[in-house]
């Protein structure tokens, strides 16, 4: 398994981000690497020493020079400002088959945005001022 | 609606005949399963997921969040489904689990896990303790990691090992509190489903699939703690594949013992510790759970 620990400054780099962005702090600890995905794990096992493991903990994100939620990552954080309130259960369909969603004017910043239905959140896309484009991962886009 | 008769073999015929009511049993195998869901207390409680799903549902009894309800297809392409709210798992599939009495902040080892449905059972009742989910297929250990980020299980590591041979690996040995060994099986029990395993149901291929289960128990039991409890299951109906395995256990550790079975459900005694449950019993597929104790 190739998760590594992150230290101190990056999970707090990975904190004061994810505040600026979405405008809660969540208070990551513990968290591991795999490349740019982020994962949570709240084990008391020492990941290092089990033989043959091949993951761990849950995949929050994927962070570059901006944290991009998963569905996961997304509800834990469940954010105060840059997100997107769709309009029925429908467009959330629309949104959990994969599609991008074509949103206008909606006040948030461009970047990512968080992807919210009635009380449910359903993950993050990039947001470019006009269109919202699907982030959602390909195991966990709906097939109709 | 009753499906067509299932196609099965003589010797299929002649041995289930020694274990029960033959006809009546190929009747059970034409009638539909029944629906049924486990509700992921994780991400949201059964009283608004069945608000916002609005699906007619019954509880089942043996199982705290399993539901039966009222959903001939699609019970998977829903948005709720897809951001975790609910796991589709057959209900005599919840009962292993049950039987496990798993206490949070356990250790606990899931010997044969993937694609999940008992695993992620697990990690809803074991917050604060750690799941070690073990499966040795590359392609079936996807999709375990996929169900359990879905479930948004943050607890559980996965490995890919063969599991007769975990109890090799030092970490493992007596370090569990809970073991699940739900056994690769013939898979009689779950022809309501589909009834391909009637049809290729062989003598010799129990035999085979018997002698792993006898090392994959041996392993699991090496796993667990002094004061464990190990659940041995499967989803099938020849002895050998069951009773024989455990009393194969019992006879060759002598720190080996038998847990009362007390889950709200009905099912036959298979002897100390074991239950047999047929469809007739609670409208459900065929399971074998065995509650093991480490003296």
């Amino acid at each position: 398994m190739l998760l590594q620990k992150l230290n101190r400054k990056r999970v707090k780099e990975i904190n004061r981000k994810i505040e600026k962005r979405f405008g809660v702090n969540p208070n990551f600890r513990g968290l591991f690497s795999e490349g740019n995905w982020i994962y949570i794990y709240t084990g008391t096992e020492n990941l290092t020493e089990i033989s043959g493991a091949v993951s761990a903990g849950l995949n929050i994100g994927k962070f570059r020079d901006e944290f991009m939620p998963t569905i996961e990552g997304a509800q834990i954080i469940n954010p105060g400002k840059n997100y997107f309130m769709l309009k029925s259960s429908k467009d959330a369909l629309t949104w959990m088959q994969g599609n991008d969603l074509f949103a206008g004017d909606t006040g948030c910043e461009v970047g990512y945005v968080i992807v919210i239905s009635g009380d449910d959140i359903l993950g993050s896309g990039m947001y470019d001022g006009r269109i919202i484009r699907n982030r959602l991962a390909k195991n966990r886009k709906l097939k109709m | 609606m009753k499906a067509k008769k299932p196609e099965y073999s003589k010797e299929f015929k002649e041995y289930h005949s020694m274990l029960f009511d033959f006809k009546e049993f190929i009747e059970w195998m034409q009638k539909p399963l029944r629906k049924s869901i486990r509700v992921n207390s994780i991400k949201i409680d059964s009283k608004r997921l069945f608000e916002k799903l609005g699906w007619g549902h019954e509880k089942i009894p043996w199982a705290k969040e399993g539901f039966w309800v009222d959903m001939k297809y699609g019970t998977g392409a829903t948005t709720e489904h897809a951001i975790g709210y609910y796991y589709v798992q057959e209900a005599s599939s919840m009962m292993p689990v049950e039987a496990l009495s798993i206490r949070n902040g356990d250790m606990v080892l899931d010997m044969c896990a993937a694609p999940g449905s008992k695993t992620t059972q697990i990690g809803a009742i074991n917050l604060g303790g750690t799941i070690i989910a073990n499966d040795s297929n590359t392609g079936r250990v996807k999709s375990l990691i996929s169900n359990l980020g879905r479930m948004g299980i943050a607890n559980c590591i996965v490995t890919k090992n063969d599991g007769q041979k975990l109890c090799k690996i030092k970490k493992f040995k007596e370090k569990f509190d809970r073991v699940l060994v739900d056994a690769p099986c013939s898979e009689v029990g779950t022809a309501r489903k589909n009834t391909d395993s009637l049809r290729v149901w062989t003598p010799s291929y129990v035999k085979r699939i018997s002698a792993l289960q006898k090392k994959l128990i041996c392993s699991g039991f090496e796993c667990l703690k002094e004061g464990g409890v190990m659940v041995y299951s499967t989803c099938t109906t020849s002895v050998e594949e069951n009773e024989d395995v455990v009393k194969f256990l019992l006879e060759r550790y002598e720190n080996a013992g038998t847990g009362r079975i007390n889950l709200n459900a009905r099912y036959e005694s298979a002897g100390s510790g074991a239950a047999r449950v047929y469809p007739w019993h609670n409208d459900t597929e065929c399971a074998f759970i065995a509650k093991i104790t480490k003296r």
